[in-house]
């Protein structure tokens, strides 16, 4: 599921959560609230790739230039895309990543996505 | 400069021959042939001084450094589980962990991740047998439950707590982490 970014760019509507949600997912001032997962699922995950289901075309998600992903929120996002879709395969087929900073990170996200649907909510 | 110094101890060594002939030889009862066991115990014992230094000697010291650049990497590996492990043991279960402390943790499992990409790498490079290589399979798995552990649940809530129960399996995973590592650096000691 990760990819050279530079050479599809242009295929693919492109999701960086650094700059479009937050440099600190799973670190929030008190102020921000609670449960970053679930509200980066459903304010900007979600519609994001309704978008590219409609157009027929894979989300491309830029996992870099943030400080790090915690467990919790990881699975709350892409575990809660999963669950959202009843479908792992929905998921895999349109989602594709790229993580420079973590070279790990997709295999990890891969595991949640796979798992999800085993998760009592 | 290896080789100037060979030849010039090679010189020295034919002059001093030459001169212990010149000034000495009458001293010296020297026979008019060739002793070809004699001949074959000086050429070998001239070859294996050779070969010896510069070739033996300099892969032993070769792989030597491989395995000790490998190591370092492993003890900064374990390091960083270590400093992990550190931030949790110390979190009260009483008091919501701080952002700065989550995002140290976060941090940290972002440069293991990276530490042990490294390793992997040097792995493939020098051409490590499959065994060691399937070594970094286990501890990345390790890495992950680990990171599932610490990070997991509602990390991510302000109100979040290491619970007493969760510090103690934190534990037991920090452990299991500090045995496979422990045994990729006997793996890596015994490679030829």
């Amino acid at each position: 599921m990760g990819i050279q970014y530079r050479e599809l760019m242009d295929k693919f509507i492109t999701l960086k959560v650094a700059e479009e949600f937050t440099k600190t997912p799973g670190v929030r001032e008190e102020i921000e609230g609670n449960f970053p997962g679930e509200q980066f699922l459903k304010e900007v995950l979600l519609l994001k790739f309704e978008q590219a289901l409609k157009e027929n075309i894979k989300l491309l998600v830029d996992l870099d230039g943030a400080s790090g992903y915690p467990t919790s929120f990881l699975e709350a996002a892409f575990g809660g895309l999963v669950r959202h879709y009843k479908s792992v395969q929905t998921v895999r087929d349109n989602l594709i990543f790229i993580s420079k900073d973590d070279p790990y990170l997709i295999g990890d996200i891969e595991e949640y996505i796979n798992d999800a649907l085993k998760k009592d909510v | 400069m290896f080789k100037v110094t060979y030849f010039i101890v090679f010189a020295i060594g034919c002059c001093l021959g030459a001169g212990v002939i010149h000034f000495w030889g009458s001293n010296f009862d020297l026979g008019d042939e060739i002793n070809i066991v004699d001949l074959s115990s000086v050429l070998t014992t001239l070859f294996l001084a050779f070969y010896i230094p510069t070739v033996l000697e300099k892969n032993r010291d070769s792989k030597k450094f491989v395995k000790e650049i490998i190591i370092k990497r492993v003890d900064a590996l374990q390091q960083n589980f270590d400093s992990i492990s550190s931030s949790v043991s110390s979190c009260d279960t009483s008091i919501p962990v701080v952002q700065d402390t989550k995002s140290d943790i976060l941090g940290k499992f972002t440069r293991i991740s990276n530490d042990l990409k490294v390793l992997e790498q040097i792995f493939d490079e020098i051409k490590a047998k499959q065994i060691i290589k399937d070594y970094i399979g286990k501890i990345n798995t390790l890495r992950r439950r680990y990171k599932n552990h610490v990070t997991g649940g509602r990390f991510d809530l302000n109100s979040f707590v290491y619970t007493g129960t969760a510090k103690i399996q934190e534990s037991v995973l920090a452990t299991e982490v500090t045995k496979e590592l422990s045994f990729l650096i006997l793996k890596i000691n015994a490679l030829q």
